[in-house]
């Protein structure tokens, strides 16, 4: 290239940036506009894959937005089956009040025998929560096919509480339904390569201190002692 | 959620490309922004990892331009038909009394494949190598059709030569 081109290049370069500076971008106008244009297919693609017999997941666009809800609700069901646990070990009460509350005794002794699918429930949700607290580190850590396979240990557990006894109580019935959903979306990850989407999954779980409200739930004091 | 904050972080610069393709026209360039994201997320489902997510964006932002451009080139030549007008094409050239003038009409007027790769270089600031991943050309043949545009536009602008000479 000549001395004369160069000249030129460097020119033409910084009249043409000048030629026409590019206006403010109107983002929200364009928003409203995109938001608008979308509405009609969200609901279409709502329903993608059959989990089981039992519902439709939730598609990649949303799927982040039912994880960061499931978390939050493991850190709430965390706290609530740790005190139904609280309530329910009194056979001592139970025998105690027997003698004026003939039914309340009978709940007594449903609870009790409902305790070991409780405390099943809760190391489980405890270990979920530990999934989801990992599943940004190890997205960045290029362990992504570690994790999934993890989710599907867990989705398995998931429907066996869900079958059990503890599927009765209807609190957590519907919280393990929502695990189930996002643990199979995150099970998924590892057969189709999962860059983009878990780094929505990450900016959404760092736009909420997700992460940072579930590890103060679970160091509570009424969970570590029990 | 995830939407706004993928359309956040890359609205400005898809709408900029977007814009620099549509020359200048605002209202294009809003179009094809919005018809570019609202693709982007209906096959959100599909993008495999195997690029940056803003390279994959942009891909589309330039894909939809650039067929915008063509139908409205095929439009204006229609209407100008049935106008019975002057020779067939987006302008007609008219005096251009300044230097500015006729570089907008001969940026207007290069190959396409030669007037994407300098808006994306020379105005919107891109490197070859993120043309070339936008664009899936090799980043030589950016460098190329580079040359070529501005070899072109030199051409254009050979009455004007003193200015930096």
């Amino acid at each position: 290239m000549t001395h004369d081109e160069e000249k030129f290049n460097e020119y033409l370069q910084r009249l043409a940036r000048e030629l026409d500076p590019a206006p403010e971008v109107p983002r929200e106008e364009l928003w409203a506009r995109i938001d608008a244009a979308r509405r009609p297919h969200r609901s279409e693609e709502r329903t993608v894959v059959d989990i089981a017999t039992r519902r439709r997941v939730r598609p990649q666009l949303v799927r982040w937005a039912v994880a960061l809800a499931a978390m939050l609700v493991v850190g709430v069901a965390i706290g609530r089956l740790t005190l139904m646990r609280g309530t329910a070990g009194g056979p001592a009460v139970a025998a105690n009040e027997a003698a004026t509350n003939a039914s309340d005794s009978a709940a007594q002794a449903d609870s009790a025998a409902l305790l070991p699918y409780r405390l099943a429930a809760v190391q489980h949700l405890v270990k979920t929560e530990a999934l989801l607290a990992a599943l940004p580190t190890d997205a960045r850590t290029g362990q992504v096919d570690e994790v999934a396979g993890w989710a599907g240990d867990l989705l398995t557990d998931t429907r066996l509480l869900l079958d059990s006894p503890a599927g009765q109580d209807a609190e957590l019935k519907q919280l393990l339904e929502d695990l189930e959903l996002v643990l199979a979306q995150i099970a998924v990850l590892k057969v189709r390569g999962a860059a983009g989407e878990v780094e929505m999954i990450q900016d959404g779980m760092n736009q909420r201190d997700v992460l940072l409200r579930l590890r103060a739930a679970t160091a509570s004091p009424t969970l570590a002692g029990s | 959620m995830a939407e706004r904050a993928l359309y956040d972080a890359h609205v400005d610069r898809v709408y900029r490309l977007c814009y620099r393709i549509a020359n200048g026209n605002r209202e294009l360039a809003q179009d094809f922004t919005q018809e570019a994201f609202v693709r982007a997320f209906g096959r959100l489902a599909d993008f495999r990892g195997d690029s940056a997510l803003s390279t994959w964006l942009h891909s589309i932002a330039v894909s939809v331009s650039l067929n915008g451009m063509r139908k409205v080139k095929r439009w204006n030549e229609r209407e100008t038909e049935l106008d019975d007008a002057a020779p067939i094409g987006v302008m007609r050239r008219e005096a251009e009394p300044d230097l500015k003038t006729r570089l907008r009409h001969a940026i207007d007027e290069l190959p396409e494949p030669y007037r994407v790769v300098f808006v994306m270089y020379d105005v919107e600031g891109y490197t070859h190598e993120e043309i070339g991943r936008v664009l899936e050309i090799p980043s030589g043949t950016s460098k190329a059709r580079l040359s070529r545009a501005r070899a072109k536009l030199r051409e254009s602008l050979a009455e004007f030569a003193g200015e930096w000479a």
